[in-house]
């Protein structure tokens, strides 16, 4: 005859409490990880940003510097490790000089999307869609400013269209 | 004397609980309680599981905790407003590139920059 006795209780006790203590040391983990990912995400696109801020190809139109700025900033964001932080699905955008009607909100932009922080059951499921910017504006291009100079020496009478004949001007700190 | 022995059978030789004597063994079941905590066990988890089941496939639940659920969208916008501007606020965001209204740049409470700048005109007459 079988003899029952208690000795397998404590373990499907330990069993028990060990998916708990697994579940909420999971949560944090993921709560961490994400997060982290965020945090990233915010980095990445601050030096995008830096990139953008200052790169210049001596166009002769402040468009075609601003598109080779672009590149560059698009550059710098693709040598980080987008997929393995998944962030693979994120496109870099930017606010250029010349499209964007407030000045001050000029610089790269990162979309993305992500799982919620908290709550992978139930409704927390849903996809967050974060935004990441980074505002650093943009130095003006060469060109920005050689036009510049050229519309003051053509305001002082000097100079005619283009400022072709002006061979000799002194770009001091960028020259503006 | 092998052959004319009555050989009595305890339970346990037999295995199922009966008790007799070759060759006229009498088949009477033996009632015990060795499967009543397994079907206590297997009633009382099938009460509670059909209770959960219940609790959480309701409407109530669902509009709480569920998908697309009040909770939850609220928690994914205070996510999406906070990762962006770095305020945690239970404003809309309704911020846009084409002017000043920019939640970053702009407090949408109180109307003011967030940009700081020094309390008293400088310099100083």
């Amino acid at each position: 005859m079988q003899v029952r006795n208690e000795k397998g209780q404590s373990t499907i006790e330990l069993i028990t409490t060990l998916i708990f203590v697994f579940g909420f040391v999971f949560l944090f983990l993921r709560t961490a990880l994400y997060t982290t990912n965020h945090f990233m995400a915010q980095y990445f696109t601050f030096m995008a940003s830096r990139s953008y801020l200052v790169m210049d190809n001596s166009s002769n139109t402040p468009e075609g510097s601003d598109s080779y700025a672009e590149e560059k900033a698009r550059g710098v964001m693709a040598s980080f490790p987008l997929e393995a932080l998944e962030l693979g699905d994120g496109t870099l955008n930017f606010n250029t000089p010349g499209d964007s009607n407030h000045k001050v909100l000029v610089g790269p932009y990162f979309n993305f999307s992500s799982q919620m922080t908290i709550g992978g059951g139930f409704g927390g499921q849903q996809e967050l869609e974060l935004t990441s910017e980074s505002f650093l504006l943009r130095e003006p291009p060469r060109i920005d400013c050689l036009q510049r100079i050229c519309s003051s020496f053509q305001a002082l009478g000097a100079g005619s269209a283009g400022c072709r004949d002006i061979q000799h001007v002194t770009f001091a700190d960028n020259g503006c | 004397m092998e052959k004319n022995s009555r050989t009595h059978l305890s339970s346990l030789e037999h295995g199922y609980g009966l008790d007799c004597m070759k060759p006229f063994c009498i088949t009477t079941l033996s009632h015990n309680q060795k499967g009543q905590s397994v079907m206590e066990y297997l009633l009382l988890l099938f009460v509670v599981v059909s209770l959960s089941t219940a609790f959480i496939t309701s409407d109530a639940f669902k509009s709480i905790m569920g998908e697309n659920s009040f909770f939850f969208t609220k928690l994914k916008e205070k996510q999406e407003y906070s990762f962006r501007h770095a305020q945690y606020t239970d404003t809309n965001d309704d911020s846009t590139y084409n002017g000043p209204q920019h939640h970053s740049y702009k407090n949408p409470e109180s109307n003011n920059s967030r940009f700081f700048a020094p309390a008293e005109e400088y310099p100083i007459n």
